[in-house]
């Protein structure tokens, strides 16, 4: 009796101090990650070897993410007092949901007061979703707040053009989206892959800058443009307009005044507008036919281990259990760090593998602890993936298929034999495949040596000259050359051990 | 104080990015040539004769603050306020003369009829409107053009804007005014010949900061709040805090290696705009380190920095097509040759890569 009530006792107790240790908590993270992020940046100031810093953001921002995903939000909202809401002429609702809990660090309703929307406790501006957006794009904390640093308030003036670039799957074009769409400002999304001419850019922009993503507002040229972008921006009261091209780099081909007429449509304009380029290459390569004016240069660094681990951690499926997803997501990242670390390409290969990698513990063989029988098992599927990898010979439905039906057959490690060719492999007639015997040695040996190879008769042997001679480039390196018909012709008798007259037959399989 | 540092940066911002607010400190060579374009325009305006000058000056250094200066203080003199027109075209944007035209039509505020002037020829165009703009009022407005990127200008058929502009200047029955912003030295070698003879050729050469005391105190001017700024207390500490600033030994060598590498104003305003959007009120005062940190973050080595994020597979390969590039000596390449080649192969050592094609590179 007394052991329960005393039981009773200490579970109550726990709860309190659990309680309040979670409100502390929750007040220490927030803190400790704004300190945190300030205290990494006075760091930057001396000069470093970026990789040590990279390695230690990854580590600490995994924790710094769990320990977000782990607490949980009602403490978290109760923690963030309330807002004054005065109504100010320019009003603009932040809309927010309330009480999802996926996500860590959502705020509450609230009303801009003024110019700078500033709450009682300071969290004022944009800075109201830096958490939920640390939250939702883990391993880019910092970039985050360096784009909400340079952007600024809407209503404030911003710098005219940025420049965002990294490898691929960074995560450049998410951050974006993310951030503007949370920010709620007009902002135009373009792929200057899709809008290959200026007009059809111009058009794009406008249409998504009214908010139609998908229309297209005919303009014919640039002062058009310009005018209309005036308009809408009287339109909309001094708010910035953010417009973002994807693969910039295609903006070089397009017109040669395009690229510097956009990075100073701030000035064009006498609006406030914002540039954003986004692009895979440096901007030492653009920089040649922009004119002369250099946009504010943003890096996007790879992701590290643990981001990586995080952020893949996520995909896990529905109903499996966390760490084991995780101990196959750290075999992935293991095997295929050396060769690929594009966080796009390591998905899908996890993807892909994830239910092969399930297979022992489905069919009863193995349980979930046995790693090391789990990870004999996946082994040969690793390496038979590691020769496709960016290639997508065959989708994913298809592998699956192949796999399903290797193994009903005879086990067999090889992954290839399993894999259906995509690649076209013709069975050529007996002519035609020396013809094309006799076209490649054409190519690749140079005509001298025909001679040596090719006569049927024998050759006096010339003496070897003592003389060193220069090495030559490798022919097969410098690529096949061309060559005329008849020396075609004459290296296919050659090799050809019948005698076959000249024929039609022969000169249209040449063609 | 939290609407303080909020209050600083939008004010600073606006200074850093637009041309309307600079601080009040003017560096002496920009003084001569505020003085002289304000000499010219107002010439033009008061006593109606027809003029042209260059302003000429590397990117960045103040043409069109320039241009902008002195229109704010013709705006303020009493004799010149109402009796002008600014017609401002760009290189850049309006890339064929009819554009351009179609433009001065816009900016002068005459309802024109597009039809009308694909007839005309281009002179007769430009007149009708100088003229239609004449009938208008009473007097005698003079127009001022500023022709911003004013080498592009010249390229294009028959320079027949840049002929007729200055043709009208220099017969002045209107009064016109042509100011030309560009960056090219060499821009009168550009004009053809009948242009060239109709153009004044009076030049103003704009240069950056020749001394890093000039470009300090115009940081300075750039930085400090105004004595009109509402929290004076905020004021009182920020004010302190820049004189501190200013001697720290990190911000004068962040300012300094800016300085060595580029002395205009845009590189200074570049610089500014990472510690001024840093302030929030947990950070209400400019640090150091943000300097610093701003410095890096501009100059940081872009191509070393994309690299670090390639996987070991790729970086062989780089490596093994730059072996191949110093083999052959400058001859072109490709892939195929560096799939065959040996160096690729000897860097593969342990047969688990095997034999991969890696099209994004």
């Amino acid at each position: 009796m007394s052991s329960t009530a005393s039981m009773r006792r200490s579970q109550r107790h726990r709860a309190k101090s659990f309680k309040s240790e979670l409100e502390d908590g929750v007040q220490a993270t927030y803190k400790a990650i704004k300190l945190k992020s300030l205290e990494k940046d006075g760091r930057c100031a001396s000069n470093r070897i970026y990789g040590e810093d990279y390695e230690d953001d990854g580590e600490k921002a995994v924790d710094e993410v769990e320990e977000e995903l782990t607490e949980t939000d009602s403490a978290s909202e109760e923690q963030h007092p309330k807002r004054t809401t005065k109504k100010s002429a320019r009003n603009r609702v932040e809309q927010v949901s309330d009480g999802d809990t996926g996500d860590a660090g959502r705020q509450e309703e609230e009303e801009e007061e003024g110019e700078d929307g500033v709450g009682e406790d300071g969290v004022h501006g944009r800075w109201r979703h830096y958490h939920s957006l640390c939250s939702r794009l883990p391993g880019r904390e910092r970039q985050i707040q360096l784009l909400l640093s340079l952007l600024g308030e809407p209503r404030q003036l911003t710098c005219p053009a940025l420049y965002v670039y990294g490898n691929t799957s960074t995560g450049k074009t998410l951050v974006l989206k993310t951030i503007l769409s949370s920010l709620q400002v007009p902002h135009a999304f373009v792929n200057c892959i899709e809008c290959y001419s200026p007009k059809l850019l111009y058009g794009t922009i406008l249409a998504h800058l009214m908010g139609d993503t998908s229309g297209y507002v005919r303009c014919d040229s640039m002062p058009s443009f310009i005018r209309s972008l005036q308009s809408f921006a009287d339109e909309r009261t001094a708010e910035t307009m953010y417009i973002v091209l994807d693969k910039a780099e295609r903006l070089r081909e397009m017109n040669a005044t395009l690229l510097p007429s956009l990075l100073r449509l701030s000035e064009l304009t006498h609006r406030q507008v914002c540039t954003i380029l986004v692009s895979e290459l440096v901007w030492e390569k653009l920089a040649m036919s922009a004119g002369g004016l250099r946009p504010y240069p943003l890096h996007f660094p790879q992701y590290t281990r643990g981001e990586v681990l995080a952020i893949m951690s996520l995909d896990c499926p529905e109903g499996e259990p966390l760490s084991f997803y995780r101990t196959f997501v750290n075999h992935v990242w293991n095997v295929f760090q050396y060769v690929c670390r594009d966080l796009g390409e390591l998905r899908y290969l996890s993807s892909l593998l994830y239910p092969k990698y399930c297979e022992p513990v489905e069919s009863g063989e193995t349980s979930r602890q046995e790693t090391r029988k789990l990870w004999r098992h996946i082994e040969p599927y690793f390496r038979g993936v590691m020769s496709k990898i960016h290639l997508r010979e065959i989708s994913s439905a298809q592998w699956v298929k192949a796999q399903v039906q290797m193994d009903s057959g005879e086990t067999s490690t090889s992954l290839a034999q399993g894999v259906p060719q995509s690649k076209a492999v013709l069975e050529l007639p007996y002519f035609s495949k020396y013809l094309l015997i006799a076209s490649y040695l054409a190519s690749y040996n140079p005509s001298k040596t025909d001679k040596k190879f090719f006569s049927k008769q024998k050759q006096a042997r010339t003496r070897k000259s003592k003389k060193p001679r220069k090495e030559k480039p490798n022919h097969q390196l410098l690529g096949p050359k061309p060559f005329p018909l008849d020396r075609l012709m004459a290296i296919f008798y050659s090799i050809l051990e019948e005698a076959v007259a000249p024929s039609a037959d022969i000169y249209s399989q040449v063609n | 104080m939290t609407t303080g540092a909020a209050a600083a940066e939008t004010l600073l911002r606006n200074r850093l990015f637009s041309d309307l607010d600079d601080g009040g400190y003017v560096p002496e060579n920009k003084k001569e040539v505020l003085g002289t374009v304000q000499q010219v325009l107002e010439r033009t305006i008061v006593e109606s004769e027809g003029n042209s000058l260059l302003i000429i000056g590397p990117r960045g250094c103040g043409k069109t603050w320039v241009m902008d200066s002195v229109f704010r203080t013709l705006q303020g003199d009493r004799r010149c306020k109402d009796n002008y027109i600014r017609v401002y075209l760009n290189g850049l944007v309006h890339t064929d003369d009819r554009l351009a035209l179609l433009e001065i039509a816009r900016q002068l505020n005459i309802d024109s009829d597009n039809e009308e002037h694909t007839s005309m020829s281009f002179s007769a165009a430009l007149d009708y409107l100088l003229a239609a703009l004449r009938s208008g009022s009473g007097a005698n407005q003079s127009v001022i053009f500023v022709l911003d990127e004013f080498d592009l200008f010249a390229s294009h058929k028959n320079q027949s804007l840049l002929y007729n502009l200055l043709d009208i200047s220099q017969s002045s029955h209107n009064p016109i005014a042509v100011v030309g912003l560009t960056c090219r030295l060499d821009v009168v070698e550009l004009l053809e010949k009948r242009v060239k003879s109709r153009f004044s050729h009076r030049q103003l050469l704009l240069f950056p900061h020749s001394e890093f005391r000039d470009y300090a105190t115009l940081a300075q001017s750039l930085l400090s709040l105004p004595i009109n700024f509402k929290q004076r207390q905020f004021r009182h500490e920020w004010q302190k805090n820049i004189q501190k600033l200013l001697q720290n030994a990190k911000v004068l060598q962040a300012l300094q290696q800016q300085f060595r590498l580029s002395a205009d104003v845009r590189s200074l305003k570049t610089l500014l705009l990472l510690p001024v959007s840093r302030l929030s009120p947990t950070h209400p005062q400019l640090a150091p380190s943000d300097f610093s940190l701003s410095l890096e973050l501009i100059h940081r080595d872009s191509l070393g920095a994309v690299m670090k994020g390639l996987s070991v597979l790729e970086l062989c390969l780089l490596v093994a097509v730059r072996q191949i590039s110093e083999l052959s000596c400058g001859e072109p390449f490709n892939f195929e040759m560096v799939y065959c080649g040996k160096q690729w192969s000897s860097l593969l050592v342990t047969p688990r890569y095997g034999n991969h094609s890696i099209l994004q590179l």
